[in-house]
């Protein structure tokens, strides 16, 4: 196993794809900062322009770099196929299973690492031009109001936990996908479209009060997405002789915590399974 | 001893069984040229051999381990394969695909032995190329390379001379009798082009519709391509009676007027007692059965599909 992964981070090393992934995941840190101030610009949202929203919203799996990350992955596992490194790897003498587990766990080192690097900048450069935890300004906030967000450091270890259980069900879904169709053709289509349903529809509509009562608590539960795709508020009114504005301070409580890492840890599983014992039972081209 | 024997090994696919109840043996320390037409299922076997897929039914034993023993993973370290085309990473240069499989394979080679490897094969000064912009040859002398990497004690080459120029299959022919005879690997090999394995087999196995039809070493081989002499004649019919009348008893006739005789004759004194007989011969020739001529009479009575 050791030797599989060895190898891996040689080819990745070598390889023009994760250099490029990693570089047009730093350019879009810096496009969309970019994008933001001109945001900022015409209609004064200066609140995108904070390290905490950059924080936040450059975990998302479902859109912008999020979105780029398991696209890569599929693109780098399925040419291990294609270039026949997976059947050079079978004839070396390692059985399929030890091939399969550690395709997903150097994808997830792949994962993390290009994650980590664009939140990291991303967030550098929100601190840089606005502040982390900036006075008065909140994501998402209504432009006329006065909002303060605050992020705690309990908030962040819990976000970023979260995070990286939600990055452990993207790389086994993507891994999943590359080992079943062997080709980016259906793969790359196939992770944007469930990425957007998890990350975007599902939270959306569970936000409807009907939809909400009827699923209850199950959602947490099912979609891996939705702890970070809706991550808790809780808001105050605060009154100063200054002025007046509402505080918002982000939450990820430990039923929430529990619950992500249940679904997700589940979900990486049956994935992982699955891809595993497909990838036993077919024959390699 | 063998070092491969399978056990009616099937592998089908859709229902078809492209390998039917295959019952191989590969000696040991033999060159196995293994001959059949395209889609015999000499292919199949080898992806069956080395893992790449699963039998349907039957096994296999390699170094005297089954096929459903783990142990099969630590004798496939012993191994090495080129199957169907040359496994490269097109975007590493020759010398990195070299240290990149060293890494999978759990070696450590020295620089020495890396560059001595690429001298082999000719591929020494390609310096930084990338693998990408290398010929057909050069990807499949760049396979030889990687397959010699871990001196396995088998070599699987699935028709390892395909795009190599005349020079190339010299140099590669040369190589593997060297191997095989200075350090003893065993190599199953597939080829088209006959006339070369016959210059290399010590052992034959013949396939043909995913089953094997014959094996046998090439000395029984050699008695078996019997030498014959090819007569032809203006009325077919007319000398296959007087053949008749001469005593000859082995010998087959052909529309176009050949007539292939197998006993041994005196040319001289035969041609003389057919010239006595008004038969008009219009050619006459005398050769051995080629490893061709063999198979194609193997398994379709002569005839070129």
């Amino acid at each position: 196993m050791i030797n599989l992964f060895r190898a891996f981070f040689f080819k990745l090393a070598r390889d023009i794809t994760f250099r490029v992934t990693l570089f047009i995941g730093l350019g879009m840190a810096f496009f969309m900062m970019f994008l933001y101030m001109m945001i900022d610009g015409i209609g004064g949202a200066h609140f995108l322009c904070t390290g905490n929203n950059m924080f936040v919203s450059s975990f998302n799996p479902s859109q912008n770099f999020g979105l780029a990350i398991p696209i890569n992955l599929v693109s780098f596992t399925v040419l291990e196929f294609t270039h026949g490194i997976i059947r050079n790897k079978i004839v070396a003498g390692n059985s399929k299973c030890k091939i399969y587990i550690s395709l997903f766990l150097t994808g997830l080192i792949f994962s993390l690492t290009l994650l980590f690097a664009y939140v990291g900048l991303s967030t550098l450069l929100g601190t840089i031009i606005g502040g982390f935890n900036a006075n008065g300004r909140a994501m998402l906030g209504v432009i006329a109001t006065d909002w303060s967000t605050v992020m705690s450091p309990d908030f962040i270890w819990r976000y970023v936990v979260a995070n990286i259980l939600v990055y452990i069900t993207v790389t086994s879904f993507a891994i999943f996908v590359s080992t079943l169709f062997r080709n980016v053709g259906p793969c790359i289509p196939l992770c944007i479209i469930v990425a957007m349903l998890l990350g975007a529809f599902f939270p959306m509509i569970s936000q409807i009060p009907d939809v909400a009562r009827k699923l209850g608590d199950s959602v947490l539960f099912l979609n891996p997405f939705q702890v970070i795709g809706n991550p808790e508020r809780i808001v105050e009114e605060i009154q100063t002789p200054e002025m007046y504005y509402w505080k918002s301070t982000f939450v990820v409580s430990d039923y929430h915590l529990l619950a992500t890492t249940i679904c997700n840890l589940g979900w990486s599983a049956i994935f992982t399974a699955l891809g595993t014992l497909i990838f036993v039972k077919r024959d390699v081209k | 001893m063998f070092i491969v024997e399978t056990h009616d090994l099937t592998k089908r696919y859709s229902g078809k069984a492209v390998v039917d109840h295959v019952n191989m043996h590969i000696p040991e320390g033999s060159i196995y040229g293994f001959v059949g037409e395209n889609g015999s299922g000499k292919t199949t076997i080898m992806r069956l051999l080395t893992g790449i897929a699963r039998p349907s039914s039957g096994s296999f034993e390699m170094f005297g381990v089954k096929n459903t023993d783990p142990g099969i993973y630590a004798k496939r370290k012993e191994i090495s394969a080129i199957v169907e085309t040359v496994s490269l990473v097109p975007t590493m240069t020759a010398l990195d695909n070299i240290k990149f499989q060293e890494i999978y394979l759990g070696i450590k080679l020295t620089p020495e032995r890396r560059q001595e490897l690429l001298k082999v094969v000719h591929l020494d000064e390609v310096g930084k190329k990338k693998v990408r912009n290398f010929s057909l040859g050069m990807r499949q002398r760049m396979g030889i390379a990687l397959a010699l990497m871990n001196n396995p004690k088998f070599m699987l080459l699935d028709e390892p001379m395909n795009g190599l120029d005349p020079q190339g299959i010299a140099e590669l022919r040369d190589l593997l009798i060297e191997i095989n005879r200075e350090q003893g690997i065993t190599i199953l090999i597939s080829s088209h082009i006959l006339s070369e394995l016959e210059k290399i087999a010590t052992y034959y196995g013949f396939i043909s519709h995913g089953k094997i039809i014959e094996e046998l070493t090439v000395e029984e081989l050699q008695d078996k391509c019997r030498k014959s002499t090819t007569i032809k004649f203006a009325d077919i019919e007319q000398a296959y009676k007087v053949l008749k009348e001469l005593n000859v008893q082995d010998f087959k006739t052909f529309p176009n007027g050949d007539v292939k005789i197998f006993d041994d004759l005196d040319i001289g004194e035969f041609v003389s007692k057919l010239h006595d007989k008004k038969l008009k011969i219009l050619s006459i020739n005398s050769t051995d059965e080629s490893v061709e001529e063999y198979y194609l009479n193997l398994v379709n009575g002569g005839k070129k599909e």
